[in-house]
């Protein structure tokens, strides 16, 4: 695969939008209208992980590229393959955004922007700015340690290390198509802590996101600080891991 | 002295024969299992050495009660500290197995899912077809455009 350059304009790069979707069929569409309207230029993928009901349908109804597992590996998994599949067709920057409607589109030009000026990975934070999107108290403080934490372990300040609205450079995407956490909701995190490990450059940029409007959240209220616990328990064990063996400036990671 | 200890304390029939037996019954069941297929050879391996340290107790039961002098502890303790011991090792190496497994079965799915597609995109478009395969036929050659 030919290494592209990373100065070229916003426009020449090739751009794939990757959406995971569990069970989306109620905010798919407008998911991917939303994308289009604001990346007109992006392909999509949607990743399908073995929903029970009409996802595959409803995206294959709105045009878009469809990889739909066999079965199901949570979202790890199949944000992993939809970064497979943008490194096995030379995409210069992948974006990962739920299928579940909370992410606003208008936002990925922002995050392309953070990748053309030589970001390998650009984070979309709800805490930078004066956030729309409300917690419950305990979650929220759960959120500040978990955020605390792994700005320990990355050396550098996250204030959103759970946001799934990403977007990846060549390099992030060589090293995500090997090597992408596969742990039951830590994904997001143990992603920043492994890229961090391994030299790739992350960068937050402020964005709002909507609460969730159909479907049922991973991290709802009660759940939250539990669910916290588990990602902070993950990401000690990963700092226990070596790393794998991966040169950020050549074109083969294995 | 420990050593004379142990060399006069009388062997019960119990304590030569539960082991042999044990060591017998885990060998016949394990070469059964590999004759069926059932079990691989690397965990073949695990059980049959298994089966030798245990009729190694067998032949020679002053083994165990040497083991059990110098821990200090019962004969019965030294069996069950032994077992539990040897069932955590297999309990591991199971659990890197499956680790290991989980990850081949992950690349496995994807690589389907990925190939899946490409099968989709090469094949000609089939008016026969229902119309979700036409739409995704037009996105693959947008694509490509």
């Amino acid at each position: 695969m030919s290494q592209t350059s990373q100065s070229s304009t916003v426009k020449s790069s090739r751009v794939l939008v990757i959406v995971p979707a569990y069970n989306e069929q109620g905010t798919l569409s407008r998911v991917v209208k939303d994308i289009r309207t604001f990346a007109p230029s992006a392909d999509i993928v949607v990743v399908d992980d073995a929903s029970t009901d009409l996802t595959v349908r409803c995206a294959r109804h709105e045009g878009v590229l469809v990889l739909d597992l066999p079965c199901n590996l949570g979202v790890g998994g199949a944000v992993q393959v939809g970064y497979q599949y943008a490194e096995e067709n030379g995409y210069d920057i992948a974006i990962q955004f739920d299928g579940d409607g909370q992410h606003r589109a208008e936002r990925i030009p922002t995050l392309l922007e953070a990748i053309e000026q030589g970001a390998d990975l650009a984070v979309g934070s709800r805490m930078l700015k004066k956030a729309s999107f409300r917690f419950s108290s305990l979650r929220f403080m759960g959120s500040r340690l978990l955020a605390w934490i792994t700005s320990q372990m990355l050396r550098q300040p996250i204030t959103d290390p759970t946001s799934g609205f990403r977007a990846a450079s060549h390099r992030a995407i060589r090293f995500f198509a090997a090597h992408y956490p596969q742990s039951y909701l830590a994904d997001t995190v143990e992603a920043l802590v492994w890229a961090s490990k391994h030299q790739l450059r992350i960068v937050e940029v402020p964005v709002r996101m909507r609460q969730r409007v159909e479907g049922d959240s991973a991290t709802t209220n009660s759940k939250g600080i539990w669910h916290i616990l588990r990602i902070i328990l993950a990401i000690l064990i990963d700092s226990l891991e070596s790393n794998f063996e991966w040169n950020p400036e050549q074109g083969e990671s294995r | 002295m420990i050593l004379a200890e142990v060399t006069e304390t009388k062997i019960t029939v119990f304590q030569w024969l539960v082991p042999l037996l044990a060591a017998l019954v885990v060998i016949g069941v394990t070469v059964e299992l590999v004759r069926r297929r059932k079990l691989r050879d690397e965990y073949a391996l695990v059980w049959i050495g298994a089966s030798v340290a245990l009729l190694a107790f067998g032949v020679y039961p002053r083994l165990l009660l040497l083991i059990s002098e110098w821990l200090g502890v019962y004969y019965l303790t030294t069996l069950f500290l032994l077992v539990f011991a040897f069932l955590c090792l297999v309990i591991l190496y199971l659990s890197t197995d499956i680790s290991r497994m989980a990850n081949k079965q992950c690349r496995m799915i994807q690589k389907i899912s990925l190939l899946e597609n490409r099968i989709r995109q090469l094949e000609p478009k089939d008016p026969g077809k229902d119309s979700e395969i036409e739409s995704e036929d037009q996105e693959s050659t947008e694509a490509e455009a």
